[in-house]
């Protein structure tokens, strides 16, 4: 059974928008860089999102990829480490591989389905092998996509990912801090993500949300741990009411600064 | 909604809480994975050149 607990995810590009039509990111390689991460590690398997990021080779560089240079899936650190979001059930430990759910290219409707999975481990010997910031309230997880991390794939290099319909976001998407730093209250952003509800569906179905940046808060505040999950009234080996460690309520609301309220339902 | 008064360009950020059952989302600024890939540069000695020019580069 899968239990959706983040739904969300990804990523928040921003805005200016002067109509819905006007979505100002190329919404046709975004929908391919947005992937569905699986936790099967228990037996409530969770669905989280993820997504692709690639830095393209230096021009010396020797060409590690079929596109980029380098790739690396994209997730909150509470996703694959969820120890430290302070919530993990007792008796559980943080999970040691994902799978990541990728859209097949050449899908037709008869098909099955229209999703390969692929295999990310997160551990080797017992080493991490994703990332975090070295301010440990960040909640950001980096996993560079190497022949360590994606399970071995018969006798291709772990960049035959992209030999399904799969592409990465770009740096150079990335806002500049000149810009982040004119986002403020009332200021137009657009999320696009994976709905869980949808993880069933027989492709990945890349949907956006539009709204505002509603505040910015300068201090932490502790939330409970049940606030991150999709369904209020769900109840998780009785923690709902457990509250998150300081660290954590950091991020969501001293460094995660900007909230932004949902303005429209998913459509 | 006044719309157009801002032009906030690019990707700014992460959702890392959110969902259909609250009203509202924490967005992680985009500049900590991009220090956080920075960082894995630097730890597994990859060739650096590739990343100044991409630093939060304008689309």
């Amino acid at each position: 059974m899968f239990t959706p607990y983040k739904i969300s995810f990804l990523i928040v590009a921003l805005a200016a928008l002067l109509n819905a039509q006007s979505i100002p990111v190329e919404t046709e390689n975004l929908a391919r860089a947005v992937v569905f991460l699986y936790d099967r590690s228990t037996t409530d398997a969770k669905v989280a999102t993820g997504f692709l990021l690639g830095v393209p080779a230096a021009a010396n560089a020797p060409s590690q990829g079929a596109t980029f240079g380098w790739a690396f899936l994209v997730t909150a650190r509470h996703v694959v480490d969820p120890e430290w979001q302070g919530c993990l059930p007792e008796g559980q430990t943080n999970p040691t591989r994902i799978e990541m759910r990728l859209n097949t290219k050449n899908y037709k409707d008869a098909d099955p389905t229209g999703t390969e999975y692929v295999v990310v481990n997160l551990q080797q010997d017992g080493r991490p092998l994703w990332y975090h910031h070295d301010n440990d309230d960040i909640d950001v997880a980096v996993i560079p996509l190497t022949d360590y991390t994606i399970a071995p794939l018969a006798d291709k290099h772990w960049f035959r990912i992209f030999d399904d319909d799969a592409g990465a976001i770009s740096l150079s998407w990335f806002a500049t801090p000149k810009v982040f730093n004119t986002a403020s209250i009332g200021s137009s952003v657009v999320t696009a993500g994976l709905v869980p509800e949808l993880s069933r569906a027989k492709r990945n179905y890349l949907t956006y949300r539009f709204g505002r940046i509603s505040n910015i808060f300068p201090e932490s505040i502790d939330v409970p741990c049940s606030f991150r999950f999709i369904f209020p009234t769900r109840t998780v080996s009785g923690q709902s009411q457990q509250t998150m460690r300081r660290g954590i309520a950091a991020l969501l609301f001293s460094y995660f600064q900007l909230m932004s309220f949902k303005e429209m339902a998913w459509c | 909604m006044v719309l157009g008064q801002t032009e906030l360009r690019g990707l700014i950020g992460l959702v890392s809480l959110g969902s259909p059952g609250t009203d509202f989302s924490g967005i992680t600024p985009v500049s900590y994975i991009f220090e956080v890939i920075q960082q894995i540069f630097k730890e597994n000695k990859w060739p650096t050149d590739a990343l100044p020019s991409y630093q939060y580069a304008q689309r």
